[in-house]
C-alpha cells in the first residue's frame, strides 16, 4: 500500500514536471531595447531613463544622457525581430534558445545596410547587456537590451 | 336488443366466471345458468378449481419473508453496481498497471532531469559566445559589482 502510494507520487510529479518543460519549451523573450546618446555636453539626465540612469552613472563618466529611441519586442525561439537605431543603424534580434536562467540571442548591428557587428549572447534572464561605442553627433550610442522570461 | 343463450359455450362460462362480461351477456348467460344444470356443474368445478389455487397461493405467500427477499435484491442491486469500480481497483491494484506506471514515472524523472540540467543562479549578466564585424577596435567589460556586460566597440570610419 506504501509502494503504490508512493509510485502514485512519483507518477503525478513527473507528469507536472513534463507539463512545466512542454511551458518551458514554448516559452517567449521579452526583449527591451533603449538607445541612448551619452555625451561631454551640458549636464542632462533624461527624465525617461529614471530607473536605468543610475547604472549608467555608475559604468560611464558622460555627463549627458538622452534616451534617442526604445523599442519593446517579444520573441520566440528561432524568430527574429528589428529595432531602428539612430544614425541609419538597426539592430536584428534573434532568439536562438531559452533556458532556464539564460536565453540564447544573436545581436546583428547593421549601418545603411552593411553589417558591422554581430554577437551570440547568452542572457541572464531580468538582466541586460549594453552594446556602445557608435559616434553620433556629439557623443556616443550605448544600446542597453534587456531581456525577460 | 335482448341476447339470449340457447346452447352451452365453454368460453362464455369462463368469461362469465372471470367476470369479463358486459352487462347485458352477464345477464343473458345468467338466465341461460338458471336452466342449465351442466354449466352450473361447470361453474361450480371452476369455483373450486380456483378456491384450491388461490389457498395454495395463500399458503406459499404466508411462507414468504418480503423483508429479506428485498434485502437480498437491493444487495444485488449494489453489487452490480459497484462492480466497475472494483474492476478498476483491482486494475490498478494489478501488476498490469503496477510495472509500467512505475517504469514510465521512472523514464518521465530521469528524461527531465537529464535534459534541464543544473540551474546556474549567478554570473556576469551576459555570456559573449562569439563576436565578429567591422570594427576598429573592441572592448568586452564587466562591471564588479553588478556583473554587468559591456561591449564598447568603434566602427572603422
Amino acid at each position: 500500500m506504501k509502494i503504490r502510494k508512493i509510485v502514485t507520487a512519483l507518477l503525478l510529479v513527473s507528469v507536472i514536471w513534463a507539463m512545466e518543460g512542454q511551458v518551458w519549451a514554448e516559452q517567449k523573450i521579452n526583449i527591451n531595447v533603449k538607445t541612448v546618446l551619452a555625451s561631454h555636453g551640458r549636464k542632462y539626465s533624461d527624465p525617461l531613463l529614471t530607473a536605468f540612469i543610475n547604472k549608467l552613472k555608475s559604468i560611464f563618466r558622460y555627463s549627458s544622457y538622452q534616451l534617442l529611441s526604445q523599442n519593446e519586442m517579444r520573441l520566440g525561439i528561432g524568430e527574429t525581430r528589428t529595432a531602428s537605431l539612430a544614425g541609419d543603424r538597426t539592430l536584428k534580434i534573434t532568439a536562438l534558445g531559452i533556458g532556464e536562467t539564460r536565453a540564447e540571442l544573436r545581436l546583428v548591428i547593421f549601418k545603411k545596410r552593411k553589417r558591422i557587428f554581430k554577437t551570440i549572447i547568452h542572457l541572464l534572464n531580468n538582466a541586460s547587456i549594453i552594446v556602445g561605442g557608435p559616434k553620433y553627433k556629439d557623443g556616443f550610442l550605448l544600446f542597453n537590451i534587456y531581456g525577460s522570461f | 336488443m335482448k341476447r339470449e343463450y340457447a346452447r352451452c359455450d365453454p368460453a362464455i362460462l369462463n368469461r362469465f366466471f372471470d367476470q369479463e362480461l358486459g352487462q347485458e351477456e352477464r345477464a343473458a348467460f345468467s338466465q341461460h345458468l338458471k336452466d342449465c344444470p351442466s354449466c352450473q356443474k361447470a361453474l361450480r368445478e371452476n369455483e373450486h378449481i380456483s378456491a384450491v389455487f388461490k389457498a395454495g397461493l395463500d399458503k406459499e405467500l404466508s411462507q414468504i419473508n418480503f423483508n429479506a427477499l428485498d434485502h437480498k435484491v437491493s444487495g444485488l442491486i449494489r453489487r452490480k453496481k459497484s462492480r466497475w469500480w472494483m474492476m478498476l481497483k483491482d486494475f490498478f491494484a494489478s501488476r498490469k498497471f503496477f510495472v509500467p506506471a512505475t517504469a514510465a514515472a521512472a523514464i518521465l524523472i530521469l528524461t527531465f532531469s537529464l535534459t534541464r540540467g543544473p540551474a546556474s543562479l549567478s554570473g556576469p549578466s551576459a555570456i559573449i559566445n562569439s563576436l565578429t564585424g567591422d570594427v576598429s577596435s573592441v572592448m568586452i567589460i564587466e562591471t564588479p559589482k553588478s556583473r554587468q556586460t559591456i561591449i564598447w566597440f568603434s566602427e572603422i570610419s
